[in-house]
């Protein structure tokens, strides 16, 4: 075996710098990338869990959020449904009022046509009554009973003189 | 009224007591054209109601030696040359109740608007002494017109009596109408007295009266144009005795003689056929006596007689312009004041057409909210310069600064007040307008705008400040407090509406 | 000359209008009457004497008259 000395020492001494060449051009690289891979994945980590906690936060607010949207819109419908009853109410009342004016002023109108009814009867009656009259006494008298008539008015007439 | 009350009456023939007694009478010697002349009938009185048997009345005017007078008032188509002639006994009057309140009666009190007969409570006489010095007070209380024109310069108070004189076509039934219009609300009856009017006119005037719920307070006494000459010449003074039912209860009440000069001359037909001697334009010589004695019935009354008043509102039309005509001028001295519309303005697009100069009214500010003086004030003084210079508007590029302004202040403010016959304005929305116009917040705006400024602005008022339009409304003085609310008011709206405002160049 | 118009349903006879004249001429002594008498059948029975403006109607139509202006 021809081990020459300065063979091995150069072999070694090459082996150092291939090895300080990979240490460093590799080695570090390496480690420092699986470093900050561990790094990224830590930081994704927590950031996933502050995510999980903004999410579970948000529903818990989602949650409230809509008990109180329910609740408001529970009161509003009971406002509401109040309010509409109230008016209903009044529309009824006034309805009503109005359904009983306008029947006193029906009957009242009623009461002035009987009215008026009664007293163009009433002329009608005397007009009748009157012709009658001017009939019945004008047949019946004859000539004696006017001669009587007439000596009778004569003496009021001229004591009315 | 049940049966038993009929048979009452019946009853009362048994009881009847029929003797020969004595009745004046007369025969009738000639009738033609509504006049019948009669000989005897010694002892009639004059303005007596006289019947020709039957349903035919008329009314006894001229009392001489040998014959009397009488005017036809109904039933000439029975009257016969030689019938006799009765006294009544009675003076003319005519049966009023509170009834008649939206109704259409004749002079007589004969509803002639189809519906059912009037109630009878009162017998108020036709013919009536005005009520004495003594009873009356002065006039204090407005009656609003809802017309800007007149409440702020012509202002009429209840119990005044104000003319309105123009010629045909100028608007003075409008006028009359409005002011009619204006009183719901206000607790006043309304009269509305048509003389010799054409039929179609008075259908319309009701229907309008209709249409905007006036007819609940107002009555119309009709003597259209193809009445007799009698009924037109009784009309008026029909009207004025429903009126005074109406004071007596101590209410107010507007009464409107559509219009006097067909009135003055039924009066003269019925002087000239019963042969009274003619005076000037053949009217007779108590013409003037015929309009002062149903003028003076509108008064003004004290608290012990009542305290109810009577506006009167009567219309005369003049020819050509002519004021100076025998009837016109006799009017115009019984009145308190005229309105006076001119067909130049009313040609012009001044509507309503009142010329601000030649009217007046004679209460004046006595009658007026104390708000509504003190911008009518500066109104007055605004038109007055305007009119000055209005000879000069046409010349307006020739003019210094301050002639410029005091021009268009003077158009922006004749511009506001004109109104349309269907719009009612009440004190507030007038106090409003008149404001903004004389203190100058219209100067910016452009003429033809006005109108829609007009309504946005009233329309913001009220929406804005409802407290200080009321308080307008009941009518004391603005106080600074509420000067102040008006000018912030006015800003408020030039930022709303920008529109209205001439962009700064 | 003063003339009275005396108007009956029926024609008068001469005994009653001698009794007329006679009351008629007394009331009226210092003038000189005119009688006129004529027959109106609307009056149904009875008479009527008008004289210077004044009527005195016994007439059953007067009287008829009354009764209807009464009720």
């Amino acid at each position: 075996m021809d081990i020459q000395l300065a063979q091995i020492i150069f072999q070694i001494i090459n082996f150092g710098v291939v090895l300080g060449a990979l240490t460093y051009f590799i080695y570090k690289p390496v480690l420092k990338l699986l470093n900050d891979r561990r790094e990224r994945v830590a930081a994704a980590a927590a950031a996933a869990g502050e995510v999980m906690q903004d999410k579970e936060d948000l529903e818990r607010l989602r949650e409230k959020t809509l008990l109180k949207a329910s609740q408001k819109a529970k009161k509003m419908e009971n406002d509401i449904r109040s309010e509409a009853q109230a008016q209903a109410k009044l529309m009824l009342e006034q309805s009503k009022k109005e359904i009983a004016a306008r029947e006193a002023k029906f009957s009242a109108e009623l009461s002035k046509m009987k009215k008026e009814e009664m007293r163009s009867m009433e002329a009608v009656m005397k007009k009748a009554a009157l012709t009658m009259a001017e009939k019945v006494i004008g047949e019946s008298l004859d000539n004696k009973k006017h001669q009587k008539l007439l000596d009778e008015q004569i003496d009021q007439v001229i004591k009315s003189l | 009224m049940s049966k038993s009350d009929i048979f009452a009456n019946l009853s009362s023939i048994k009881t009847a007591d029929l003797q020969v007694k004595e009745v004046s009478v007369g025969k009738v010697i000639s009738f033609a054209d509504g006049i019948v002349f009669t000989d005897q009938l010694r002892d009639v009185q004059s303005g007596e109601l006289v019947s020709f048997g039957g349903e035919a009345y008329g009314l006894a005017l001229n009392l001489e030696r040998e014959k009397v007078g009488i005017i036809v008032l109904s039933g000439a188509e029975q009257i016969r040359a030689g019938d006799f002639v009765y006294r009544t006994g009675k003076i003319l009057s005519i049966n009023v109740s509170d009834e008649i309140v939206g109704r259409v009666v004749d002079p007589m009190g004969q509803a002639v608007d189809g519906k059912s007969a009037i109630a009878a409570d009162k017998e108020m006489f036709l013919e009536k002494i005005a009520p004495g010095v003594i009873a009356r007070e002065g006039v204090n209380q407005p009656m609003q017109t809802g017309i800007k024109a007149v409440d702020a310069l012509i202002p009429i108070g209840r119990g005044q009596r104000e003319l309105i004189i123009g010629d045909r076509n100028t608007g003075k039934s409008s006028v009359a109408l409005a002011s009619i219009l204006n009183q719901k609300g206000q607790d006043m009856i309304c009269i509305y007295v048509a003389i010799g009017q054409k039929k179609s006119t008075l259908a319309q005037f009701i229907q309008v009266l209709e249409d905007k719920g006036a007819m609940e307070y107002t009555t119309v006494v009709s003597a259209s144009a193809s009445e007799a000459a009698s009924l037109q010449f009784l009309a008026p003074y029909s009207g004025q005795a429903v009126a005074e039912y109406f004071l007596a209860k101590g209410k107010d009440v507007l009464i409107v003689f559509d219009d006097l000069s067909k009135h003055a001359q039924a009066y003269r037909e019925i002087s000239l056929l019963l042969k009274r001697p003619s005076g000037r334009e053949a009217y007779p010589g108590d013409v003037f006596y015929l309009h002062s004695r149903l003028l003076e019935r509108a008064c003004k009354l004290n608290v012990e007689n009542g305290g109810g008043s009577i506006t009167a509102l009567p219309i005369i039309e003049t020819q050509a312009n002519d004021v100076s005509a025998y009837i016109p001028t006799n009017v115009i001295s019984i009145t308190d004041g005229q309105i006076y519309l001119e067909t130049d303005l009313f040609n012009s697009g001044m509507r309503p057409a009142i010329n601000i100069g030649l009217s007046v009214s004679r209460v004046g500010s006595a009658a007026q909210l104390k708000a509504m003086k003190q911008v009518a004030g500066s109104l007055k003084l605004d038109l007055a310069q305007f009119r000055e210079l209005e000879a000069f508007a046409q010349f307006s590029s020739d003019l210094d600064a301050t002639t410029k302004k005091q021009l268009e202040r003077g158009k922006r403010v004749s511009e506001i007040l004109k109104q349309a016959w269907d719009l009612q304005m009440s004190v507030a929305e007038q106090v409003l307008m008149i404001h903004a116009a004389v203190g100058g917040h219209l100067d910016e705006v452009e003429i033809t705008d006005l109108g829609e400024w007009e309504a946005s602005y009233l329309a913001f008022a009220k929406s804005n400040n409802p407290k200080l339009v009321e308080h307008l409304n009941s009518g004391p003085k603005i106080a600074t407090s509420e000067e102040e609310a008006l000018q912030k008011l006015i800003k408020d709206f030039a930022k709303a509406y920008p529109r209205f405002y001439k962009k700064e160049a | 000359m003063l003339q009275i118009n005396v108007a009956s349903a029926v024609a008068l006879s001469s005994a009653q209008k001698n009794k007329l004249e006679a009351a008629l001429q007394k009331k009226y002594s210092q003038e000189q009457v005119v009688f006129n008498y004529q027959v109106k059948e609307e009056l149904i029975a009875g008479l009527s004497v008008s004289v210077a403006g004044k009527l005195h109607d016994a007439s059953l139509r007067a009287r008829l008259n009354q009764l209807a202006s009464k009720i």
